[in-house]
């Protein structure tokens, strides 16, 4: 399937779409948070998904570090980026949303994304989740490239 | 602690935190634990493992995939951060 002709804002490249996702078993993380417990909760989680993690368990822990890998891999993963600048929020209708921020926001912006959707789901032993967003490169407008 | 005492404890740390899908002591210093099974999940464990043993933290800049890659490549960040002397010839 081709996108459509352009019609509003000029680009430099085909509109695409992009996807990430990954699988992660829950026991892993439940093993994480009995081993390393504050330290790995606070290297890895926003207070707001530690909220989480606080009523919905371990599996609603590990939808979300699904959540934050499927994002990277959508995003080109980055190096030596900080897992909670992918932070999942609930959005309405208890959708959940995506927020990025540092490292992982920039490189969405070098891909030229659109906003980031998520879809998450587990069981009581995997939790998994999609990313997809829309890369429709633009030509940078208040920016130089380097020689 | 000698460099052969880091590389003894990294593989024990490995053994108990990276779920790799073979046994640690199959792999030569340089082989590529992500393709022996590592997770992204399970380097974070395997950091968290260092962190104890050695009284450390791995500072925001050493949180990259290539850290975690081989024993030697932990060895070496290790020794970044002050741990193990490098034998000397």
């Amino acid at each position: 399937m081709h996108s459509a002709a352009p019609s509003t804002p000029p680009r430099t490249g085909p509109v695409t779409v992009r996807t990430g996702c990954d699988l992660q078993p829950v026991a892993e993380v439940a093993d994480a948070v009995r081993r390393f417990g504050s330290r790995y909760l606070d290297r890895v989680y926003t207070p707001a998904e530690q909220d989480a993690w606080r009523t919905g368990g371990a599996a609603s822990l590990a939808a979300r570090w699904a959540a934050k890998e499927a994002v990277l891999k959508l995003v080109g993963r980055p190096d030596a980026v900080d897992p909670r600048s992918v932070e999942v929020v609930r959005g309405p209708h208890g959708r959940p949303g995506v927020v990025l921020s540092g490292a992982a926001a920039e490189a969405a912006r070098r891909a030229g994304l659109g906003p980031v959707d998520i879809s998450l789901s587990h069981t009581t032993d995997l939790a998994m989740a999609t990313a997809v967003a829309v890369s429709q490169p633009t030509r940078p407008s208040s920016e130089t490239e380097e020689p | 602690m000698s460099s052969s005492t880091v590389t003894a404890t990294i593989r024990t740390i490995l053994a108990e935190h990276a779920r790799l899908g073979t046994d640690v002591s199959a792999l030569s210093d340089t082989d590529d634990l992500y393709a022996a099974g590592m997770t992204s999940h399970a380097s974070v464990t395997v950091m968290l493992a260092c962190e104890d043993e050695w009284d450390i933290e791995f500072p925001q800049q050493m949180l990259k995939k290539s850290t975690f890659a081989s024993v030697a490549a932990i060895a070496a960040a290790l020794a970044e951060l002050g741990v193990g002397e490098q034998a000397s010839a």
